[in-house]
């Protein structure tokens, strides 16, 4: 029964398009993930100075990475709060 | 021989032209034991995110060194000694990541210190 569902639903069509979300910080001429950017970090912290997880800013898992640890380093240097 | 970037915060009290001073003594520093200075910038005197100390501004000098591990080493030796020193990062960086414009901070302080 299952599976005739699943059947039905490739071949429908799909009621809105759903564009796929493209990491914002890799390709060409995305900006580089630095501590020193402090702009470009704040865009991706909560207002708490929480770090927002990828599933909400759709940032691919090894940019993820390397923003959390960019974020560490601005936090130690007191350019960004800890809470 | 690597490159290192060097940020140290320079306590509250001190006068701009002290936190100068320091940065010099870390430029002879590195230069007397046969590093380079590959780039200085003092990105200001800044509101912390949080108080260090009871410090709630800072001088921020940065610096990108090319100088062997044993001078980085000593060098934070050195700088854990400084009084005006409430905070130093090093940060070991490849030579393809360096390049010669200035940082992001000194494009914010275009637009004055918030």
């Amino acid at each position: 029964m299952s599976e005739l569902i699943k059947k039905d639903l490739k071949t429908d069509k799909r009621p809105y398009n759903f564009k796929k979300r493209s990491c914002p910080l890799s390709g060409a001429g995305a900006p580089k993930v630095d501590y020193k950017n402090i702009n470009l970090l704040k865009k991706f912290i909560s207002e708490r100075g929480k770090i927002l997880p990828s599933r909400i800013t759709s940032v691919s898992t090894k940019k993820q990475r390397e923003l959390s640890k960019a974020v560490k380093r601005a936090r130690f240097l007191a350019l960004l709060p800890y809470k | 021989m690597s490159l290192y970037e060097l940020v140290f915060i320079a306590r509250q009290e001190v006068s701009p032209v002290r936190a100068k001073e320091l940065a010099k003594k870390v430029n002879d520093f590195i230069t007397s034991k046969g590093g380079k200075i590959q780039k200085e910038e003092y990105w200001g005197f800044k509101n912390l995110a949080y108080e260090i100390k009871k410090n709630r501004k800072g001088h921020y000098i940065f610096f990108i060194l090319n100088a062997s591990e044993t001078i980085i080493h000593e060098l934070g030796s050195q700088i854990k000694l400084t009084q005006d020193i409430i905070r130093h990062l090093f940060i070991k960086i490849k030579k393809k990541d360096f390049d010669k414009k200035p940082t992001e901070m000194l494009k914010e302080n275009q637009y004055g210190d918030k």
